[in-house]
Formats: C-alpha cells, sequence, structure tokens
C-alpha cells in the first residue's frame, strides 16, 4: 500500500503506513488507569481485542498530557503482532507517500518504543 | 539405522494404498456386503499398521489397528455396514492419511482434537453395532431409515459424532462481535431507557440479559483441560526417551483444570524445551537408576493447579537434579560474584540464575547435568505472560519448575469499585470484608494517609467512603503459611459479579500493579489488581519508591506530593508494620 494515513498532533502534520491501521473509531470507550505515565490514556477493547491507548502527541512530542473527553477519534493500529491505539487531535485522512512532503512519517514500531522508554522512565 | 529411506518407501506405498481405499470404500458404499471387497479394506489397512509400527509411528499403528478391527468385523459378518459405518471409515482413512504424512507426530491443538475424536469412534467394539436379518441378505442392501441413514439400533451410535470442529479464530471473532454489541447495548442513554414503554423496557432487559449470557457461553468455548493440553507431549518424551536411550513414563495431575487456550498454547514451547532438558540430562539411564536404587524407569510429571486468580503448571522428574557445584563455579569463573556470597546465596535464587542469558550461553554447558540451555527463553516466555518461574532440585531426587500465571482469560469472580475515577477490580477470593468507613475516622481522608490511592496516586478528593480489605496467603513473599491483610479505600462499590479476564497489554503489565482488564456482564471494564504485585508495593514502599505523577480523569494535570503510609498487618493484628514513603513526581 502506498498511502498513509495523516493527522495531527502537537500542531504537526504526522504519517503512519496506512498499512498498519486497522482501524478508526470514534467515540470510544476508554477506560482510564491510574499510575499510568502522561501518555497513556487507557485501555480499549474492541472487538475482543485489548488496546493501549496513547496520546500521539505526548508520546512523539512530549506535548502536555490531556484529559480524554470521550470524543475524538482513536486509530487502532496493528503490526508485527503488535497492536497500540493512537489518540491524534484530529484525523486528515490518506495521503499518497509521494505527496506528503510537510508530513513526518513515522513507523508504529517507533511509536511503541519511544511509549515504552517513556514509561521506563516513569515506572 | 539412518530410517529416512525405509519413511520414504513407506510414504510411497502408504499413499499408494490410500488410494486403492478410496476406491473401495466407495465401492463397498454400494455393496456393504460385499466380503471380498472387506478383506481387500482389511489387508491394505494391515500392511500400512504394520509399516508403521516396523518405523516406530505408534500413533499411525494404533489408528491403523482400530480401522483394522472394524474391517474385520465386517469382513466376518459380525457387524453389517450401514452408510453412517462407510462415512467414519473414510473419515478414520482421511485421518490416518494426514498421521501418515506428518509421520505420527501431532503438532496443533485442531489436528489431536480431531484423532482424538477419530480414536474414539473407533474405539467402540464393532460387536456393538447391531446387524438385521434383512441386512444379512447380501442382496437386499442397507436397511436405511427414510432420510438414508441407518435405523435406529443399526450402524453408529450418534453420540460420536456430538462434536464439530471450530477454528479458534472464529471463536475469536464472536465474541468480539458479542462483546461490541454489548457495549451498543450499554450506550443507549439512560433517559432514552426510562421514555421506553414497560413492554419494549422489558424486551430490552431480556435481549441484554440473553445477551450476556452468550457472550459467557462463547468465553467457555476457550477454555480446554490440562490433561488434554498434557496429552500433546506424549508423543515427545516418547521419542526423547527413544532417541537417549531412557525409559520413562509420564503422569499427570490436575488434568481436570481448564485453561485459556491461548495461555496453554504460549506455554508449549516452554515446556518441550524442559521436557527435552530433562530427558537428556535430568532422567539417569536404567543402570545409574539400578544403582542409585530407584525405579529403572524415569519419571516425569505435570501437575495443574489453580488458587485463587492463579494457575500453576509444574513440570518434573525424579532424575539427578540440577548440579549445584556447577552453578556456583559459573556465578564465580564467569560472572566475577565472590565465592562466599555465591555459596551463602538462598538455594531459590542460585537455581534461578540458570536462567539468565549469559549462563544460557556458557561454555561449559554441555558438561552440566542440570537446565542451561535455552532456559532464559523459558523464563522471558513466562515473564511475557506476567507470570513467574521457581525451580525446586534436590540432588540424585529430581527437580521440579513450577510455573505460576495469572488465569488469563476466564470467567473469575471479582469485586469491582470506583477510586477517584478509576474503575477498579480485585478477585473475590482475596476479599477478606468490605465496611463503610467511619465519618470521624482518620484513614482514608483527605489529605490523610492511605493505601490504594497512596500506591497508584489517585486523587481521592473527598475520601473513600469504603474499606475492602483484602488478605495476601501463601508464598507470595517466600514465607509459606503466613498471610498479610491490605485495606483499599474505595469511593463507591460497583458489586460483586463475574469478569471476563482479558490478559493485560503490554504497557499494562510493565506497570506492575496489574494482571489483567476485566470485562463485566455489562460489557464495561475494569483493570484487575495484581494481589501480590499490591503485597510486594506495599512491603517494600518503605525503600522510598517514588510513584510517578498521573492525571486524574476528572482533573487537570495536577502533580500531588503527599506522605504514603501503608498498613500491612498479619491476621491477628498483633503485629503491625508502618512503612512510609512519599509520593508524587
Amino acid at each position: 500500500m502506498s498511502e498513509m494515513l495523516v493527522f495531527r498532533a502537537a500542531d504537526r502534520s504526522i504519517g503512519v503506513p496506512a498499512l498498519n491501521v486497522h482501524r478508526i473509531i470514534d467515540d470510544a470507550d476508554i477506560l482510564p488507569v491510574p499510575a499510568m505515565p502522561p501518555f497513556y490514556m487507557g485501555v480499549l477493547y474492541h472487538r475482543g481485542e485489548l488496546f493501549d491507548v496513547i496520546h500521539a502527541g505526548a508520546v512523539l512530542y512530549s506535548s502536555p498530557p490531556v484529559r480524554y473527553t470521550g470524543s475524538r477519534r482513536i486509530i487502532l493500529m496493528k503490526w508485527d503482532g503488535h497492536r497500540i491505539a493512537l489518540a491524534p487531535d484530529s484525523v486528515e485522512g490518506l495521503v499518497p507517500f509521494a505527496r506528503g512532503e510537510d508530513v513526518q512519517l513515522v513507523d508504529p514500531g517507533n511509536i511503541r518504543e519511544r511509549a515504552l522508554e517513556l514509561q521506563d522512565g516513569f515506572i | 539405522m539412518d530410517l529416512s529411506k525405509y519413511e520414504k518407501i513407506f510414504l510411497q506405498e502408504s499413499g499408494k494404498y490410500f488410494r486403492e481405499l478410496d476406491q473401495l470404500l466407495m465401492e463397498v458404499e454400494k455393496d456393504p456386503g460385499g466380503l471380498e471387497l472387506w478383506e481387500e479394506i482389511h489387508g491394505k489397512v494391515h500392511s500400512i499398521k504394520g509399516m508403521a509400527a516396523a518405523l516406530g509411528y505408534p500413533s499411525v499403528s494404533d489408528l491403523s489397528h482400530r480401522i483394522e478391527a472394524w474391517c474385520k468385523a465386517f469382513q466376518q459378518g459380525g457387524a453389517f455396514p450401514g452408510k453412517e459405518a462407510v462415512q467414519c471409515l473414510f473419515d478414520g482413512l482421511d485421518a490416518l492419511k494426514g498421521l501418515v504424512a506428518a509421520k505420527g507426530v501431532v503438532e496443533d491443538w485442531g489436528t489431536h482434537e480431531r484423532l482424538r475424536t477419530v480414536s474414539e469412534l473407533f474405539s467402540s467394539p464393532p460387536e456393538t453395532l447391531k446387524v438385521s436379518e434383512q441386512a444379512r441378505d447380501p442382496g437386499s442392501g442397507p436397511v436405511s431409515s427414510g432420510n438414508g441413514l441407518p435405523v435406529s439400533g443399526r450402524g453408529l451410535s450418534t453420540a460420536a459424532m456430538d462434536q464439530v470442529r471450530v477454528k479458534y479464530g472464529i471463536i475469536e471473532e464472536l465474541l468480539g462481535l458479542s462483546q461490541e454489541i454489548l457495549s451498543l447495548e450499554r450506550l443507549l442513554p439512560s433517559i432514552s431507557r426510562k421514555r421506553l414503554p414497560p413492554t419494549t423496557r422489558s424486551w430490552v432487559v431480556h435481549y441484554s440479559s440473553m445477551l450476556k449470557v452468550f457472550y459467557h457461553k462463547l468465553i467457555s468455548l476457550r477454555l480446554v483441560s490440562v490433561g488434554d493440553f498434557a496429552a500433546l507431549f506424549s508423543r515427545l518424551i516418547r521419542d526423547q526417551a527413544k532417541k537417549h536411550g531412557k525409559a520413562v513414563k509420564f503422569d499427570i495431575a490436575g488434568e481436570e483444570i481448564q485453561a485459556d487456550i491461548a495461555l496453554l498454547e504460549r506455554l508449549r514451547e516452554p515446556l518441550m524445551h524442559l521436557i527435552r532438558n530433562s530427558v537428556a540430562h535430568g532422567i539417569e539411564t536404567a543402570e545409574e537408576r539400578l544403582l542409585a536404587g530407584k525405579n529403572p524407569t524415569g519419571g516425569l510429571f505435570m501437575e495443574a493447579a489453580r488458587h485463587r486468580d492463579r494457575l500453576f503448571i509444574t513440570f518434573g522428574d525424579d532424575g539427578r537434579g540440577i548440579d549445584r557445584a556447577r552453578i556456583v563455579s559459573h556465578l564465580c569463573e564467569v560472572r566475577g560474584l565472590d565465592r562466599r556470597a555465591v555459596e551463602a546465596m538462598p538455594e531459590r535464587d542460585l537455581l534461578a540464575a540458570i536462567c539468565e542469558p549469559d549462563y544460557s550461553t556458557s561454555t561449559e554447558v554441555s558438561d552440566i547435568s542440570g537446565r542451561g540451555i535455552g532456559m532464559n527463553v523459558v523464563a522471558r516466555t513466562v515473564k511475557s505472560l506476567g507470570g513467574g518461574l521457581t525451580i525446586e532440585s534436590k540432588p540424585g531426587a529430581g527437580t521440579r519448575f513450577t510455573i505460576q500465571l495469572p488465569v488469563t482469560l476466564s470467567i473469575l469472580s471479582a469485586v469491582t469499585f470506583r477510586l477517584g475515577g478509576y474503575t477498579v477490580s480485585v478477585p473475590t477470593a482475596f476479599v477478606d470484608g468490605i465496611g463503610k468507613r467511619n465519618p470521624g475516622s482518620q484513614d482514608g481522608g483527605a489529605g490523610s494517609s492511605g493505601t490504594l490511592s497512596a500506591m497508584l496516586n489517585v486523587d481521592r478528593g473527598e475520601g473513600p467512603l469504603y474499606r475492602v480489605k483484602i488478605r495476601e496467603a501463601g508464598s507470595g513473599d517466600g514465607t509459606p503459611g503466613e498471610s498479610r491483610v491490605l485495606v483499599l479505600e474505595a469511593d463507591s462499590i460497583v458489586g460483586n459479579e463475574s469478569v471476563v479476564v482479558v490478559p493485560a497489554g503490554e504497557f499494562l503489565s510493565r506497570a506492575g500493579f496489574y494482571s489483567g482488564v476485566g470485562v463485566m456482564e455489562d460489557g464495561s471494564l475494569s483493570v484487575i489488581l495484581d494481589v501480590d504485585a499490591l503485597f510486594r508495593k506495599a512491603r517494600s514502599s518503605n525503600g522510598g519508591a517514588k510513584l510517578p505523577a498521573a492525571i486524574s480523569p476528572g482533573g487537570a494535570g495536577e502533580v500531588r506530593r503527599e506522605s504514603a503510609s501503608t498498613e500491612v498487618a498479619d491476621p491477628e493484628g498483633t503485629q503491625r508494620s508502618h512503612v512510609q514513603g512519599e509520593t508524587g513526581g
């Protein structure tokens, strides 16, 4: 697939390979969890699978943590046996790789590793 | 002896037989009384059996033998092969084909189950098939009911056909869909419900309750018995014993305990590894065992037990045990540890050293008569499942590996409560009591010392209304028989109900407080506390472990700093230790 899903976080346009996007859901029912780092918004159970929900801006750019209001789009991502739910500020849509000059392309594996590093520093 | 040449011949010959058998069965389907046909079928199955036995494929020869017994009965007129019986033979031969192609080795759960079903089918003596006078007349053809099946009392018992094979993925999909429907139902605003006419409201309630039952029934499809799981290893044990020239038996205890197939499947590789090591290095040869005064047949065992929210699977042997001296030597010479310190190490810690990565790659591993090869892989797998591994070994007596796991997907009874905007559950088995906090009491009030809220750095606002007392029992802290009590505060109690436990993901597992996520009957979620971890945290919090700032769900990013006092008391209340630390980040 030659497209990426572009979303906004911390005033930046970020793209992830569309191949790794499982689903985008609205009005997700996220369970907040105590004693977790600021970027961690909670868990989401979708069709039998549990996703860790992480705030895109907080994990990628250390933007201030946000309060979940229950009305935002969540990007469910799956790759190589991993899964993560990403909470962006907004979702822009699918864009071919070739047309994403102003978009920072991020690999979901890097997002996960960054989140784990942050959690290690937090614990 | 190199058997590969003969295996190739066997595969070719049996392939030819199977093609001929297919043809023959189609002929007996039209002419079930054809005795010459049955004689020919019998002969070919007998040949497959003989070749398999010669090559050491007992599963193939065993199934062939059972099918052969049926053929013999039909051939001798002791039973009449109705349409269903012939179909069973087709199924049996298909299973035999698969088994031959796999050289008698069953590696996946689905195939194992199919073979078990087929074997059980052919375990019924052919004499149980009833024969009618009409059917003995070869010219009359089989007597059948209007739908073509044999009449009652003839052919097969329908009990043998009461199972179907279902792909694991389909069960997962059904679970997910039903859970989503439950969530949708929960999203119906309560105000809308109140406006519904009574009959419609009643319908909705009935529909919801049926859906919940449906969901929980689906959950039970994922549970399999440990006995069935353990049986998968019988062939491996037999092969390993033969390879190393040893006699070994395998006993299973607690086989009736049920566990999530997804969990057991993850344990398959680690257990296979333990078995290989045990047979290769643990169990002595028959001569050595006789000299040691032991039974020449070595014993392997697997025990399963369930205690509260933990599943314990123990694998062990009665062999020579792990060579402690070798471990000491490795720790001193390779890791550079002080010999006196190493020799003073508790036995459990010393044995745990064989799970370290550098130990398994030691060049001395081939000389070590204990477990060294790949044990770190075993330990990592167990850890990734949120569990623990304990090793016990006695020289000359044997070794035990106990894998302790949080019960993953299963239905667990839990007390669910709310604290500071979070929904938390504790397995009911650990709950000692729930009570209301006295308004005038010091504990649990805002700004005062607390337990769970302090450990989890939860903003308790006005102060909790309830106290949930949990008790730890067993050797959670390495001291068998001693119990501890911990008081958790709660703003409100949701209830004591069955929750479906979903394994904690990567991030939750690393937090160290949670054993999973619970899906309640109405589809809502809660985090399930790992009670053992709570007690460990409570005991260690006097080390000044700082808890990071957290965002409470109802407020902005507020960082709180407060002293935390954690009360850990023994059940008699005669000894109390207060552990103080500071929270905040």
